[in-house]
């Protein structure tokens, strides 16, 4: 089992109260797993990814990664988690003002010492170079190298986090919303490139998706999020098009909960 | 608002304001003779020797100081970054050990050391590091680097906690340390800000290092000083304008390179709506074809430039050969410091700093008052959108009427740059020259300086207003000062109000180091127990001067964001 959270709750405290992000959240993931994450704006999908990339802490409850508790781990402990679980964000989250292939390099930063990093920053490593070219070129970007992130058009944005992840190496891919600013040509081929990259080392395959068509198409396991709980957690096989629908189509349930 | 009363005549009898002292016979003879000296100005090459080598040293010990505050602005403001260090996504899924609680009470501290540095007036930096290290342009050189050093530091903390932090987060969740995150997902982003900020402390540096002069510290300033003592006018115009020139010169070239570095950042960054802000890269300093020419240099290459040229002038003003080395420039200001504790706290010399405390506040006061009454009075002739109507409007106009018009447009804005030009401190010696030395010299400096600075804002807020309403007015058979009242006033109220309160918290600043060369309040205290050799004095005079500069910040900001923010940022889930 690679994630076990067992009744998790988050709270943010703002300046007008608490509210609350997740709601008594249980979810094991097996090693290897496919799994798509439905479910409205603000049903909590993009804190329960801060959860299982271990950048938030819960506010109650248990995360296990590896049957380890993630509440229990030092700094350095996260660190090596962290190198293991990585993160497909939507666009925006590149560095804007560094290049397309010192993007891709940064996937590597996990690996490196600080000394390694500042050589970097004037000359990487041959062998690094050759590897960030190499997932580049598997995503399209071979001949934007030199190009400034900020120039990329969103799909290629898209792609190129895609390629930072790959250079990361990680036994998990996260990815939150990958395909929400592409169109459907697009979407397609990043879907097929995250299930080819699984395929390859058995990774485990965590998705948020809006489209419903898409989390029906790719992945054998659903899991539905709503009000910060797992409403919906089913094979796809079992699951029609119109009863994921519905489950979008419930107003009141997806809405966040203020607690004062 | 009668408390308001109170406090203005309180300010006014503090201050020793005696406007008849001004039509005096004798105050007139004294001016007049004064203006007379300026004329011719000194042009002998002996003495333009004197000038060049003045402003030579004047550069190098802005460059020195500069360079010095970078090398204490970047480490005090990475640790002063909050995004770092005290909250944001790279502490969010830390357990809160003892360990980051002790970095975060670090970073907090830090950023209250920078306030500190900075609060401190620089020229009372100066004053310091004269008696602990000697006259000359090695204390100028610190105190443009500890009171720089304190600017910058707060400036590239809050630029570093402005990048974007979705890449940040994305570096963080894919196993970097904090060093990595800061070296590939801050430091590229921060980049061309902070080199702009610098730069901009470079400028800023350059007036300060002139005006460090007048307490000791080499240069322009040492010069006329000296000039002015020895009652020699003409020279003193001579290292005034040579004063002019060199402002001009770096201002122009520095905000050359400002606009430059501000086409690197990214549009959607939120370091660059700061840099508009607040570093005032609009309109292209040069013509066309000095443009072209300086195009080919390529901004970052001014950076590695200024640091080679800096490096020279570090060791021109004696920083690296020997005071550092053998004579222990580090153990004499350690000294200096020891001899300053335990401060000065007995009950007949608190109360004695009662009244220069009192005059300092009147005097910024008062000062910013009579700025205000020069400033709104030019501001108005001097308002393009005011003095001159568009030429397809129809109706007749008269040659004489529009001549008269320009020539008092041109006027006007003639007396703010030259008003703008002088500094304060050069300023409080031509008034000591008029009314003699006390507050009232300070107050009628601070007044004639504030003028220049306040009318040329005034005026450029006027103009900047939103012309339709005006426009409608007009188009209403609304006369000038009609127009003014009801389309232009409203409009800008808000922006003059917050620029002039801006100044009067800067003008306190200022108040507190007139002293120096004679202007009254603290600055004199200050003054006077240096020379007595009083240092526990001066550390309790210095906490006295930081308590009021931070009094008045909090003041400043009360009377400028009167409407809290009703608008809370965006929560993220």
């Amino acid at each position: 089992m690679v994630y076990l959270l067992d009744k998790v709750w988050k709270e943010y405290r703002g300046r007008a109260g608490v509210t609350r992000a997740l709601d008594g959240l249980s979810l094991s993931v097996e090693r290897g797993e496919r799994l798509a994450l439905v479910g409205r704006s603000g049903a909590g999908k993009t804190t329960l990814f801060r959860l299982l990339n271990a950048t938030l802490r819960p506010t109650r409850g248990r995360v296990l990664f590896d049957e380890r508790d993630v509440g229990q781990m030092s700094s350095r402990e996260l660190r090596a988690m962290r190198r293991r679980v990585g993160t497909v964000y939507q666009q925006h989250y590149l560095v804007p003002s560094l290049s397309v292939l010192d993007n891709a390099l940064c996937g590597g930063l996990g690996r490196w010492s600080l000394w390694q990093t500042a050589r970097s920053v004037l000359r990487p490593e041959r062998a690094d170079v050759e590897e960030a070219e190499h997932f580049l070129e598997l995503v399209g970007l071979k001949d934007k190298l030199r190009e400034r992130a900020d120039t990329l058009s969103g799909g290629q944005q898209q792609r190129l986090a895609v390629a930072r992840v790959l250079m990361q190496n990680p036994e998990v891919i996260l990815a939150d919303e990958p395909v929400a600013s592409l169109d459907p040509g697009l979407a397609d081929s990043v879907m097929n490139l995250l299930h080819e990259v699984a395929d390859e080392g058995r990774r485990t395959l965590v998705v948020a998706l809006h489209n419903v068509e898409l989390a029906l198409g790719y992945f054998p396991r659903v899991v539905g999020l709503r009000g910060g709980a797992v409403a919906l957690d089913a094979k796809a096989s079992g699951l029609t098009r119109e009863a994921l629908a519905e489950f979008y189509a419930d107003e009141k349930a997806w809405q966040q909960t203020p607690v004062t | 608002m009668l408390g308001t009363v109170a406090a203005l005549a309180l300010c006014w009898r503090a201050a020793e304001v005696r406007p008849a002292l001004l039509f005096d016979r004798m105050t007139l003879a004294a001016v007049w003779n004064f203006l007379r000296g300026l004329f011719p100005p000194d042009l002998s090459p002996d003495f333009l020797r004197v000038v060049l080598k003045a402003t030579f040293q004047t550069i190098a010990v802005a460059l020195a100081g500069t360079l010095l505050s970078v090398g204490i602005g970047m480490p005090l403001g990475v640790l002063a970054t909050a995004t770092l260090w005290r909250r944001g996504p790279l502490l969010e899924g830390e357990r809160r050990g003892t360990k980051l609680k002790l970095l975060a009470a670090l970073s907090l501290s830090t950023r209250a050391l920078l306030g500190f540095l900075r609060a401190v007036p620089d020229l009372m930096w100066g004053l310091l590091f004269v008696v602990a290290v000697g006259l000359g342009s090695l204390a100028g050189t610190l105190a443009l680097a500890v009171a720089y050093g304190g600017v910058l530091g707060r400036v590239y903390g809050d630029v570093f906690e402005d990048v974007d932090p979705r890449p940040v987060e994305a570096l963080h969740a894919a196993g970097a340390t904090r060093a990595q995150v800061f070296l590939r997902g801050v430091w590229p982003q921060a980049a061309p800000a902070v080199a702009a900020y610098t730069l901009y402390n470079f400028e800023c540096a350059v007036r300060a290092a002139a005006v460090l002069g007048f307490v000791g510290a080499g240069g322009l300033g040492y010069e006329i000083n000296l000039s002015m003592r020895l009652f020699e006018y003409g020279q003193v115009l001579t290292l005034i304008l040579a004063f002019v020139a060199l402002l001009t010169g770096t201002d122009a070239l520095s905000r050359h390179f400002r606009r430059r570095l501000h086409a690197e950042v990214s549009p959607a960054s939120p370091a660059r709506f700061l840099m508009e802000e607040t570093l005032g890269v609009g309109a292209p300093p040069f013509g066309r074809r000095a443009s072209r020419v300086l195009s080919r240099v390529r901004a970052r290459a001014v950076v590695p430039l200024l640091a080679f040229a800096a490096l020279c002038s570090l060791y021109a003003v004696g920083f690296l050969n020997g005071a550092l080395l053998d004579e222990g420039l580090a153990s004499r200001v350690a000294r200096f410091v020891a001899r300053m504790f335990p401060p000065d706290l007995s009950a007949e010399f608190l109360l004695g700093l009662v009244r220069p405390l009192f005059q300092t506040v009147g005097i910024s006061v008062i000062g910013t008052l009579l700025g205000i009454a020069v400033g709104a009075g030019l501001a108005l002739p001097a308002t393009s959108t005011l003095a001159f109507v568009p030429a397809d409007a129809a109706g007749r106009r008269s040659a004489s009427g529009l001549a008269a018009r320009w020539l008092a447009y041109r006027v006007a804005r003639a007396v703010f740059t030259l008003l703008r030009a002088i500094p304060e401190l050069v300023w409080v010696l031509v008034c000591i020259i008029a009314v003699g030395l006390g507050p009232f010299a300070g107050t009628l400096a601070i007044g004639l300086h504030t003028g220049g600075v306040l009318g040329k804002l005034y005026a450029e807020t006027l103009e900047e207003v939103p012309m339709r309403p005006v426009e409608a007015l007009r188009a209403a058979g609304a006369r000038g000062p009609q127009v003014f009242l009801w389309a232009m006033w409203p409009q800008a109220r808000p922006m003059l109000l917050s620029y002039t309160v801006l100044r009067w918290e800067m003008n306190l600043r200022v108040s507190t180091v007139l002293g120096l060369v004679g202007g009254g309040g603290l600055g004199q205290a200050v003054y006077n127990n240096v020379q007595l050799g009083f240092y526990t004095r001066l550390s309790t005079l210095i906490a006295v001067v930081y308590a009021l500069v931070v009094a008045t910040d909090w003041l400043s900001d009360r009377l400028r964001y009167r409407t809290p923010d009703e608008c809370e940022p965006p929560r993220r889930t």
